[in-house]
């Protein structure tokens, strides 16, 4: 999986040039990047989660100010996501209202674009919209720094 | 940048490494040959450093181990000690379960001695003080007690912990409480802290060896 992205994504992007500036890492991301992204991403929580809950995930985009959006909702195993949808519904007023709690917690009022947000049973992070930030490898070291945060707190 | 309160998330993880970690040193430990009771504390946990690291199950554990690693107080730019055994899970360098070491019931100079004291004020006050496991909630205690005599040497380390149990931040007489990793086992135990600098309790496993 990380020998597949080396191969296809950072190889090709090393040392782009003027004749080809248009490289995988910074080429925006589509929709079946994130769908692999959010997958491999609740798929390793699930599989480090205790046997009573479970994360479910959404992601979108806002390509006027170039941030994707991830929502996790924590739930009962077995149980759907009650908070998912609506919580995806205006991704634009959520990023402002991240971007509102993350200015309170450390006084930045600048476009938050690598932010993970706890809100209750939810969990928001946004990411720039570049290919490099939805691959498997990012999905894994994601989780490792969900994970991190959780059980050292 | 992380925001927010991660509380709801508490319990989402299965807590795996302790229970992981517990069971490696006491099984190994189970098959090392037994120190003698004059031996010193670094030339004990060498050889368990060196059974745990090439131990035939070492590949089912996926985590670091280290022996003596240097602490860094990164705002000071200064080492502040040096940690006996280390695991380390991820690849975050103050993210750690640390095992520190100290030798009870020891025969010193032809005398035996408890070596209580020294277990709890330059052991378990450590954590205390922040000084190792500053950003994590658990670490560890390993007593190796060398004349064999395991519950001796528990009841003299808790007579210590009552006499520091203030500085300890323990709620008070300050007593061992039944592990909650290894709950059966009488030789495992565990202490609860409030440190000065977090609100969140931390927690010292104890584990006494028998020698």
């Amino acid at each position: 999986m990380l020998i597949a992205d080396t191969d296809a994504i950072i190889i090709p992007s090393v040392r782009p040039t003027r004749a080809h500036p248009d490289v995988p890492t910074i080429r925006p991301t589509n929709y079946e990047h994130r769908a692999m992204y959010i997958r491999l991403l609740c798929d390793t929580l699930n599989d480090w989660a205790n046997t009573v809950y479970q994360v479910h995930g959404r992601t979108a985009v806002e390509e006027t100010v170039g941030v994707g959006l991830v929502v996790l909702e924590k739930t009962q195993r077995g149980q759907l996501p009650a908070r998912l949808d609506a919580a995806m519904e205006d991704v634009q007023s959520v990023i402002i209202r991240l971007q509102q709690t993350a200015a309170k917690s450390y006084g930045s009022f600048e476009l938050v674009r690598g932010l993970k947000v706890f809100d209750k049973n939810l969990l928001y992070i946004t990411k720039p919209l570049g290919q490099r930030f939805w691959t498997n490898t990012a999905a894994l070291n994601d989780a490792d720094e969900i994970a991190t945060t959780i059980l050292t707190r | 940048m992380i925001a927010g309160d991660p509380a709801d998330w508490d319990d989402f993880f299965q807590q795996s490494l302790i229970p992981a970690v517990l069971s490696l040193v006491i099984s190994t430990w189970s098959r090392m040959e037994k120190p003698e009771q004059t031996a010193h504390e670094d030339d004990i946990s060498v050889r368990l450093y060196t059974a745990l690291t090439t131990g035939k199950d070492r590949n089912r554990h996926a985590f670091l181990i280290r022996y003596q690693d240097v602490e860094v107080d990164t705002d000071l730019t200064k080492v502040t000690g040096k940690k006996d055994t280390v695991v380390f899970p991820s690849t975050l360098e103050e993210v750690y379960f640390c095992l520190e070491a100290k030798r009870l019931n020891a025969l010193v100079s032809g005398v035996r001695r408890s070596l209580a004291d020294a277990y709890v004020r330059e052991g378990m006050q450590r954590f205390v003080d922040g000084k190792y496991s500053r950003f994590i909630r658990h670490g560890g205690m390993l007593g190796y007690v060398l004349d064999g005599q395991v519950n001796r040497a528990i009841r003299n380390v808790e007579i210590n912990i009552q006499t520091h149990a203030r500085e300890l931040g323990m709620t008070l007489p300050g007593r061992f409480l039944p592990s909650s990793v290894r709950p059966n086992d009488s030789f495992v135990k565990e202490t609860h802290h409030r440190r000065s600098h977090e609100t969140a309790v931390f927690h010292i496993h104890h584990l006494f060896m028998s020698g």
